[in-house]
């Protein structure tokens, strides 16, 4: 499983595969693994999916990660099942940017990175799910 | 020693080459803020609070692990870093549970004093409510897991200073805690003389002299000052609180 995900939308099928092309389409080489999705899956639960990765793998040292992740996998929650407003949206975002640039190590660093690329390409996934009743 | 000058916030600082940013910065009378940072341990890099700019480079460098260079332009207290400093103690607030109306630290705590400093009047983050063990099995001292921000300052303080590496991490992720000898109650630890040093070092209530009420939790930091110039300088200053 490559932790330092970055979901690519179908358009970008025809890019090689090297560490240049992917970096600039804000994924990463890694270990060179690859997951195809269609349609079928929702792209909140594959950024929550990862995030429950990170937050089970955090050491627990540095306060932005071993907080963060778990923040982050909470406010991913609240957008999947249909309570998070479009204050949630934006305070997950500013989250995804603390945690990446105040994180001491790469765990924390990629954590927010299936967000970013997720929110880049399928954002429209994400404001379906947003609750406009909720404050 | 061969010296370096660097700018810190548009003022021109000379350091000696051994210096952090942060040590260079204190004694240009720049404050810095800091959380697991403490004098006459070694420091860890861990809190982030301490994280700082530097010119022509986009990652930021904890200011109490980072060497001073020559010619280096560090910018200390930018909009940006404000924004981070204050989200990271949102983050403690919404992790532990900080009653500070009940608190012995309530007056005296640092966690508070940085709500204080980075004027976070509310906690946007949803609170964590975690249930952690609270040990009272110590003749003289107590801890109160709920309010560790996991600074590791007793660990350090212990191993370090009073050699006797009473305190150890446990656990990952969310789930870390500080343990006493292999995680048995602490009023049974083979290793621990009752020093004290642990509890001095905290920067919040989570340790503690049993018997203190609400507020009433003072730290003498200077002992443990006063213990490191005694045995790096052998120089005897003393002044308590
Ligand atoms: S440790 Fe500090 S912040 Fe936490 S409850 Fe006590 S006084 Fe408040
Ligand atoms: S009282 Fe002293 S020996 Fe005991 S745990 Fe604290 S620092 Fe270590
Ligand atoms: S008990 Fe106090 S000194 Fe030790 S890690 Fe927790 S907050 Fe830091
Ligand atoms: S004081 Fe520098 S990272 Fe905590």
């Amino acid at each position: 499983m490559d932790l330092q995900e970055g979901v690519i939308p179908a358009l970008a099928v025809d890019t090689p595969v090297d560490y240049e092309s992917l970096t600039q389409l804000g994924s990463i080489m890694g270990s060179g693994g690859m997951i195809v999705m269609d349609q079928n899956t929702n792209m909140v639960d594959v950024a929550r999916f990862f995030m429950e990765f990170c937050m089970d793998k955090s050491c627990g040292k540095c306060i932005p990660c071993r907080v963060g992740t778990v923040q982050l996998h909470r406010l991913l929650t609240k957008i999947r099942q249909g309570e998070a407003s479009l204050a949630d949206l934006e305070l997950l975002e500013e989250l995804c940017d603390m945690v990446k640039y105040t994180s001491l190590c790469g765990l924390g660093q990629s954590a927010p990175n299936p967000v970013f690329s997720t929110l880049r390409y399928f954002r429209d996934e994400y404001l379906a799910l947003i609750n406009s009743t909720t404050q | 020693m061969s010296v370096k000058t660097l700018i810190i916030n548009e003022q021109l600082v000379s350091a000696g080459e051994e210096q952090t940013v942060l040590e260079a910065a204190q004694d240009a009378g720049i404050h810095i803020p800091t959380l697991c940072y403490l004098e006459g341990v070694s420091a860890v890099g861990a809190c982030r609070l301490c994280l700082v700019e530097i010119a022509g480079s986009h990652k930021l460098q904890p200011a109490c692990v980072t060497k001073v260079a020559e010619g280096v332009e560090v910018s200390t207290n930018t909009e940006r870093l404000q924004k981070y400093r204050r989200m990271i103690v949102e983050m403690l607030f919404a992790e532990g549970n900080h009653i500070c109306s009940v608190c012995v630290a309530n007056g005296n705590c640092e966690l508070q004093d940085l709500a204080i400093e980075m004027g976070m009047d509310h906690v946007r983050l949803e609170y964590q409510f975690p249930d952690r063990h609270v040990d009272g099995s110590h003749d003289r001292f107590g801890i109160d897991r709920n309010r560790c921000v996991l600074c590791t300052r007793c660990v350090r303080v212990c191993d370090e200073i009073e050699g006797a590496h009473t305190w150890d991490m446990a656990g990952r992720g969310t789930n870390s805690h500080v343990i006493t000898d292999l995680n048995q109650p602490w009023g049974t630890s083979q290793t621990c003389t009752s020093c004290g040093k642990c509890v001095n070092a905290c920067p919040t209530g989570a340790l503690f002299d049993r018997g203190s009420s609400v507020g009433e939790m003072k730290r003498d930091r200077v002992k443990l000052e006063f213990l490191m110039t005694a045995r790096e300088h052998k120089q005897w200053f003393y002044d308590s609180i």
